[in-house]
């Protein structure tokens, strides 16, 4: 039996690419909820945009995928194109993206460099750089469409304590309630806790930790702003959704760890000080909602899939996304499945295992919006 | 005064003003000026509207196409601009009793170091003209009249807005308070919600308290449908002078024996059934039972339960249970209403009876306890049954704000196993609009038996900076 720990987008994302291989016998462990930890709590966009091209590459294969499971699964996930606008203020933005785009050019997805007056919605008279082929979906119906597939598998409710492991072999898990799920398979899809639960099964970790990240929506307005829009220098980020409201954050140093899911007074404030001078006609317009959720961080800010080659045999792992895990989740799905079933160490899962901490091979990604 | 009208959100259908309270669907508007403005001062027209059942957004593969996805906003009934309201600055207070609220039991629970903050002062027992079954109505207002006034320097009006980081944050006229406090009563009282039954947003369908404070010296000679089964619909009932209690089919009347008493004498007839259909016919309202009766009226006022505003109290921390004898969600206290440092007082406990009301919040400073606790465990009839006395016939509205229906909901239920509230805002996107969920979580909750409702996160109301 395959055990899948985590009813998140990758979680469920597996658990329908085994189902799709005809695989009976998955039980999926979840702690909270569907969605719980970050898959429910993200901003729902997707994009090629990355600076290593390790990423670049997974992207060119899981962001089409993305769009072919779309059209196929039974919840519209509203994906559309909606493209990802840097606004750069000063020199040194401008030649940070500049330097980019050459390397964008190379995987043939070159932006153009604009002036932000161009989007009549935005205040700012200064440069732009628009990278069109990137977008937007609903995360909550993907994450659902993935679920409602895998009706018929068993769910537990319940949080992992360890997994059970005998003479080199993985037997099961062992819940907190005491009992033990046994199987031969166990697949960590925890997100942010992922390492913990290596960490209670006193195997080999990986460097995975919490970064908790606020977003808050503000109350609607007339769809004008369809691009990502991000702004290094004001430190925000923001989009509009179609149901007109305006979503965003702000980037800041925060210590890592499992800080509560709560709001600070201070960042509703940032965040709305720093739209408003950005966009028009919202001068008077509230913050209508905010929440926090974890980025599950790794120390090149990419994730890590496949195991290390001295686990027990049948551990897996894919988790540690920093910030980009959803839009790749359909895709991580199929490779995980296809690791797990068919024994297919694709290339991504080479290049994405965790041995790459061990060897010192680490991706140069420092992209996380 | 007529029933104002509002647009719909999505669809752009004309829906009736079901609320009046602040952060209720549709009450407050944004006008072609970009300034907020009270829905209930004025009227307004839809000339077109679509609705898109969500079986359809997702089954309708056309829906898919990108091109086509983004056209959808545009058919949105959104402002196109949001004009800038008067700076406010921000101050940090400590204080030693912090009270959210100030209505009946928020006044009562007033002690040295008290600070009460509330929208509405008094609020309720003033607009309600039926008796407690305990006392007289105006010498209790007198009283609490004496309280505020001895207390005037610890009352403010204000409207909490969450709890953050920092503090609990509360918006008053002309700045924004930050409030640390070593002990917190929470007094910030119930509301009505609407129920479901066929063509629920037509207009002159209202909340409990929208007619109490606003509607009813309008409507004082004019037949009125009180949905309800319990004291509250009675006490709504005696509002007026021409009402009939409509329970739905399913779940008994559960009067105490003091309100039965006044309803006999009033003569108040009670009729047992479910709604087929409403109509509008002019000024009329026409509805159409399940037995085929028909009866005409003038407003329909839905006084159900007073559901706790459980967001605020969940908002701050505190769990919850779900009455399956009251139909309602409150707050886990002990008796006396504390858990920890916080103290729950009145209509926030699901408390309905002004008198004992007032004694919750005196009980929350040591003060009468006993016979709080004593007239707390006789107050009201119950008994479980497996009906919801939200459930008034097979359609409606669910979520206002969000245009979710009934027929959306089972659509929803029907994809996924033992669906929660919270899986149901998911697929559906209830609870997301201008209210976040107060006007429809409960009910529904209520409707599927739902245990667990939803996330309610700050703020609680919209924050302009």
């Amino acid at each position: 039996m395959i055990i899948i720990v985590g009813a998140g987008a990758h979680g469920l994302s597996l658990a329908y690419h085994l189902k799709k291989k005809g695989i009976n016998d998955v039980t999926i462990i979840e702690m909270k909820r569907i969605g719980y930890g970050s898959s429910s709590r993200n901003a729902a966009r997707f994009r090629y945009h990355f600076k290593s091209k390790e990423n670049i590459n997974f992207a060119l294969k899981a962001i089409p995928y993305l769009l072919e499971q779309a059209k196929e699964l039974p919840l519209n996930s509203f994906v559309y194109k909606s493209g990802y606008l840097w606004v750069l203020k000063d020199e040194k933005n401008y030649k940070v993206l500049s330097s980019l785009d050459s390397l964008w050019k190379g995987f043939g997805i070159g932006g153009k460099f604009v002036n932000c007056r161009d989007f009549y919605f935005l205040n700012i008279d200064s440069d732009c750089y628009l990278a069109p082929q990137n977008g937007a979906f609903h995360h909550d119906y993907l994450l659902y469409s993935y679920y409602i597939e895998t009706k018929g598998y068993k769910f537990i409710f319940d949080t992992v304590e360890k997994v059970v492991v005998e003479s080199g072999k993985v037997k099961g898990v062992k819940l907190s309630t005491g009992s033990i799920i046994s199987g031969d398979t166990v697949v960590i899809t925890a997100g942010a806790w992922s390492n913990e639960i290596l960490k209670r099964s006193n195997v080999l970790e990986v460097p995975i930790y919490p970064e908790k990240k606020e977003i808050f929506i503000t109350e609607p307005i007339k769809f004008m702003i369809k691009p990502l829009v991000i702004d290094e220098s004001d430190e925000v980020y923001f989009s509009q959704t179609l149901k007109g409201e305006i979503i965003g954050g702000m980037s800041y140093e925060r210590e890592r760890g499992f800080l509560p899911f709560s709001n600070s007074f201070n960042e509703i404030v940032r965040f709305s000080k720093a739209i408003k001078s950005l966009v028009k006609d919202i001068e008077g317009i509230g913050i209508l909602r905010g929440w926090s959720g974890y980025y599950e961080m790794t120390p090149d800010s990419s994730h890590i899939m496949g195991y290390y080659n001295e686990w027990p045999e049948g551990l897996y792992i894919d988790a540690g996304y920093s910030g980009h895990g959803m839009m790749f989740a359909p895709y991580s799905g199929k490779l995980m499945a296809d690791l797990i079933v068919d024994g297919i160490i694709s290339e991504e899962v080479k290049v994405f295992s965790p041995e790459r901490f061990r060897e010192n091979r680490l991706i140069n990604e420092n992209l996380v919006i | 005064m007529s029933i104002p009208t509002v647009i719909g959100k999505k669809s752009r259908s004309l829906l009736g003003l079901s609320y009046d309270e602040y952060g209720m669907p549709y009450v407050i508007q944004i006008n072609e000026k970009g300034e907020r403005i009270y829905a209930f001062n004025s009227s307004f027209e839809s000339n077109f509207h679509i609705r898109l059942a969500q079986r359809l957004l997702h089954e309708n593969k056309l829906l898919r196409n990108p091109f086509i996805l983004q056209l959808l906003p545009q058919f949105q009934k959104l402002p196109s601009k949001y004009k800038k309201s008067t700076d406010k600055n921000i101050e940090k207070i400590n204080v030693k009793r912090l009270i959210i609220g100030a209505g009946t039991s928020a006044i009562a629970s007033i002690a040295q170091g008290s600070l009460a903050i509330g929208f509405d002062i008094l609020g309720d027992i003033i607009y309600d003209d039926s008796p407690s079954a305990y006392v007289k109505k105006v010498e209790l207002v007198r009283v609490l009249k004496d309280e505020i006034k001895q207390n005037s320097n610890r009352i403010i009006y204000g409207l909490f807005i969450g709890k953050f980081d920092e503090g609990l944050l509360f918006e008053l006229s002309n700045k924004f308070l930050l409030v640390n406090a070593e002990e917190i009563v929470i007094s910030a009282g119930g509301r009505t919600l609407k129920p479901f039954f066929k063509n629920n947003t037509l207009p002159g369908i209202v909340s409990r308290e929208f007619f109490l404070k606003r509607l009813k010296n309008s409507y004082k000679n004019s037949k009125v449908v009180v949905l309800g089964f319990n004291d509250l619909a009675v006490k709504t009932a005696l509002n007026t002078q021409n009402a009939i209690i409509l329970h739905p089919k399913g779940v008994p009347l559960l009067i105490s024996k003091f309100y039965k008493e006044i309803l006999n004498e009033r003569g108040i007839e009670t009729i047992n059934a479910l709604i087929e259909d409403v109509k509008r016919n002019g000024d009329k309202i026409i509805i159409t039972t399940n037995n085929g009766d028909v009866i005409e009226a003038k407003l329909i006022v839905f006084s159900v339960a007073k559901q706790p505003r459980i967001e605020v109290t969940y908002n701050l921390g505190l769990d919850y249970i779900y009455s399956e004898e009251y139909h309602i969600y409150v707050p886990y206290t002990d008796e006396i209403g504390r858990s920890g440092n916080t103290y729950v007082t009145g209509g926030m406990r699901g408390i309905i009876d002004e008198y004992l009301s007032y004694l919750s919040g005196k009980a929350s400073k040591g003060e009468r306890v006993d016979e709080f606790l004593k007239l707390l465990k006789g107050d009201q009839v119950s008994t479980t049954f497996s009906f919801s006395p939200y459930y008034y016939g097979n359609g409606g509205i669910v979520c206002e704000c969000e245009e979710v229906y009934l027929d959306d909901i089972k659509y929803a239920m029907s994809l996924i196993n033992d669906a929660t509230i919270e899986d149901i805002k998911r697929l559906t996107g209830l609870g997301t609009g201008e209210c976040q969920g107060k006007a429809c979580t409960a009910s529904l909750g209520d409707l599927i038996k739902s245990h667990k409702l939803i996330s309610y996160r700050s703020p609680l109301y919209p924050v302009i900076i």
